[in-house]
């Protein structure tokens, strides 16, 4: 058994014991009120997608089991059978014998089950139904149904036999000693853990980020305690309370590695579609990453492999004529770097065509002939909205959709993404992620009496210009002179929309950022505070939209604080014409 | 409005209590003016506490504060009324309500009473000497000689106005 499989089976059983206990309760509901349709809805649902469930994960004995279950329950549904005690009762112990399969199944994954006994209990039931409906009326499919009933009563094999095809197994006994020693790792490697609505967890990291303001203001004051008892507990509280903030955070982190299973088979399905010989290497799959990170990284990775197997990777003859191995490569890599986890695909495929993109982009009139010269400039092209390499669409690629929205997806998350390519020698388009989007990194300045928070992320140096650095352009605004570099120069209160005050200097300290494009900018702020890990909170949903302005934060003394992403705040202030003559 | 006043109100309303099919509603003043939301929609009230300003956006939109670790949006509808400037005083106080999904905090003069008036005691809002525009109300009731004026709470706090520098994504979703 490879791992793959392994995980599949795992999350199965995990999942499985969440939809029994569910229809655990629906079939107690049931009892109480055997004619409420959407009780026996939601447990022919349940009992539908654990069969189906169960079937990939390759739990023949389950499914079959299901399956039979599921037949009852298509009556009951139909009302052909009436619900009643005996039926509850039955319905119930299905439930437990299931239970118990599933608890087995942990144990030992390859251990198989002698369920005959109870199919023969569910047949007997509907059997007794099929009586009663025959006396009523007899009709085609009721005939032809009473007619299997009646074969597994003097078999209950057969049927068992019908939907499996190898049925030795089932008497074989449950556990030989030699399937047993594989089985014994496989419980070890389970990870326990239950299922926690994420709302629950965040307003746990607000608890404890306030949690942690009121113990910073405790321990910064414990000097005024005379009691030298009372003074050594603040500094342990101090201790438990940044603990208590580590573990809390932790609980949002999940590993990639389900993620990166679901490529596994992305990559297997496009590349059959595609006839196209394959694999994937995945490396880093137990890197942990944000569960929100995690959800909106899912779309865009989908789009990038799927992409890599049909635009990166060549057909087989092709590979062979340019002396490579007939199968292609994809790889899919997680690591932290520095402040960042990079999610990286690459593929040793064509690469990108920096003509071919040019030419292409200025034929759909995305760009301006002559306009994009360099290659990270023309790698930059496939992420506009509307281009696409491909000539013929697909079902899988070719639309021009894709990469821009996994640009936006990714710059969703605050992430950005890079792309590298060698002609004929492949591609590789790196995600670079925070490690989290409830923490940050902050610097936090302060203009006029307000103070903001900075990603550090965004900084790249912060500097004390002296008053021969600073030039004045008419129409255009200040320049700062950083080494010879002359980059645009900002006061915050301006960008902030703020009217200057008359005789307002160019003085304080100037931040220097990198914009979209790669163009260097500084702003003017007139103190930097400190440089704290800074909780980012939401703004809410009324402030949706808010240019350049990513989220608030709580500082020390309990004031929010607005985090601003200057490159943003000031192409927005750019493009809007009354803020611009309001700066200017 | 003294603490007497408040006080027969509260004796009233609990003597109306009987007559069912009655609702609640929290009584706060704006510029002299009594104005109430339905008691449901009130998620608590809290002293006037410190405010960030927020850039771009509307002048009725105060800023956002810090409410045991949540960031909340405060706004003046003594502004968004266009009503005289009202000092700040220690009655002034912020009524959290919540419109779920949102949640905002309105800055009111003081809070006054907890009314129950039954839908006889509301009747449609007359075009009134008012302040506001009886757009903004769902009807008025009188109580002790005065007028309250029942807010429409949604469409007086309407958000979509608010944001006066939309960012690229926010732009492109409009369009």
């Amino acid at each position: 058994m490879d791992d793959f499989e392994k995980v599949l089976k795992f999350s199965f059983l995990e999942e499985a014991e969440q939809m029994l206990s569910g229809c655990e309760q629906s079939f107690l509901l049931l009892e109480g009120a055997p004619d409420d349709s959407s009780i026996i809805d939601k447990i022919f649902r349940l009992a539908h997608s654990f069969k189906g469930s169960a079937g990939v994960a390759g739990f023949e004995d389950l499914s079959s089991f299901a399956h039979h279950l599921e037949s009852l329950l298509e009556k009951i549904k139909s009302g052909r059978h009436k619900v009643d005690k005996a039926t509850v009762n039955l319905l119930l112990r299905a439930n437990d014998e299931l239970n118990s399969m599933v608890c087995s199944l942990r144990a030992d994954l390859n251990r198989r089950f002698t369920i005959e006994p109870f199919i023969a209990d569910i047949q007997a039931v509907l059997n007794s139904t099929q009586m009663a409906a025959q006396a009523a009326v007899a009709d085609e499919p009721q005939i032809s149904l009473s007619h299997d009933a009646e074969k597994s009563a003097d078999s209950g094999f057969h049927l068992f036999a019908d939907s499996s095809p190898t049925p030795a197994p089932a008497s074989k006994p449950p556990v030989s000693g030699k399937d047993s020693p594989p089985a014994s790792p496989n419980t070890v490697a389970l990870d326990e853990s239950i299922r926690v609505n994420l709302r629950r967890i965040d307003e746990l990291v607000n608890d404890v980020g306030e949690l942690v303001i009121l113990q910073t203001v405790l321990y910064e004051h414990r000097h005024l305690v005379p009691s030298d008892l009372l003074q050594k507990t603040i500094s342990h509280l101090e201790k438990i309370t940044r603990k208590i903030q580590d573990s809390s955070m932790s609980l949002r982190m999940v590993p990639l590695s389900q993620t990166f299973q679901k490529m596994q088979r992305i990559v297997r399905d496009t590349s059959q579609l595609l006839d196209k010989k394959m694999r994937l290497k995945t490396f880093g799959d137990d890197t942990e990453i944000d569960k929100t990170v995690l959800d909106l990284l899912s779309d865009p990775l989908v789009h990038l492999v799927r992409n890599a197997v049909d635009h990166g990777i060549e057909s087989a003859a092709d590979r062979e004529a340019s002396g490579k191995p007939a199968e292609g490569t994809v790889t899919l890599k997680a690591y932290h770097l520095g402040e960042h986890i990079v999610v990286e695909i690459s593929d040793d495929g064509r690469g990108l065509d920096k003509d071919k993109l040019i030419s292409k982009a200025e034929r759909l009139g995305l760009i301006n002939p002559g306009s994009v010269r360099t290659e990270q400039e023309a790698y930059q092209l496939i992420f506009k909205s509307g281009f696409s390499t491909k000539e013929a669409v697909t079902s899988i690629s070719g639309r021009g959709v894709g990469m821009d929205v996994v640009k936006t997806n990714v710059e969703q998350i605050h992430g950005r993404i890079e792309v590298e390519s060698t002609l004929g020698k492949g591609s590789c388009f790196r995600i670079l992620l925070p490690l989290t989007l409830a923490i940050i990194d902050g610097m936090v300045v302060a203009t006029g009496d307000q103070r903001y928070v900075i990603p550090i992320t965004a900084i790249q140096e912060s500097l004390l210009p002296g008053p021969d650095d600073i030039t004045f352009a008419a129409q255009r605004g200040h320049y700062l002179n950083v080494r010879g570099q002359t980059i645009p120069l900002f006061r915050l209160s301006q960008i902030l929309g703020q009217k200057p005050a008359a005789d307002q200097a160019m003085n304080g300290i100037a931040v220097v950022g990198k914009g979209k494009g790669g163009v260097s900018f500084a702003v003017l702020v007139d103190d930097i505070i400190s440089q704290q890990q800074i909780v980012i909170k939401r703004l809410g949903d009324e402030l949706h939209g808010l240019a350049g302005l990513s989220g608030a934060a709580i500082l020390g003394d309990g004031k929010a604080a607005l985090i601003i992403d200057f490159a943003e705040l000031i192409n927005a202030t750019k493009s809007n014409k009354s803020v611009r003559k309001e700066a200017a | 409005m003294s603490s007497d006043s408040s006080k027969s109100e509260t004796k009233q309303s609990s003597s109306r209590r009987s007559t069912g099919g009655e609702h609640r509603f929290l009584a706060f003043a704006l510029c002299n003016e009594s104005y109430a939301v339905p008691l449901l929609k009130v998620r608590e009230v809290i002293a006037l506490g410190e405010i960030t300003t927020v850039p771009y956006t509307a002048s009725h939109f105060k800023g956002i504060m810090n409410l045991r670790g949540q960031v909340i949006s405060v706004m003046d509808l003594r502004v968004k009324f266009k009503m005289q400037r009202a000092d700040t005083t220690a009655e002034t106080a912020i009524v959290i309500l919540d419109l779920s999904p949102l949640c905002i905090g309105v800055i009111v003069d003081s809070v006054d009473a907890v009314l129950a008036l039954s839908s006889e005691d509301i009747i449609p809002p007359p075009d009134l000497e008012s302040t506001i525009s009886s757009d903004y109300l769902t009807g008025v009731a009188r109580v002790d000689k005065k007028l309250v004026l029942i807010l429409d709470i949604e469409k007086t706090l309407s958000v979509d106005d608010l944001v006066t520098l939309k960012n690229q994504a926010a732009k492109r979703h409009a369009a």
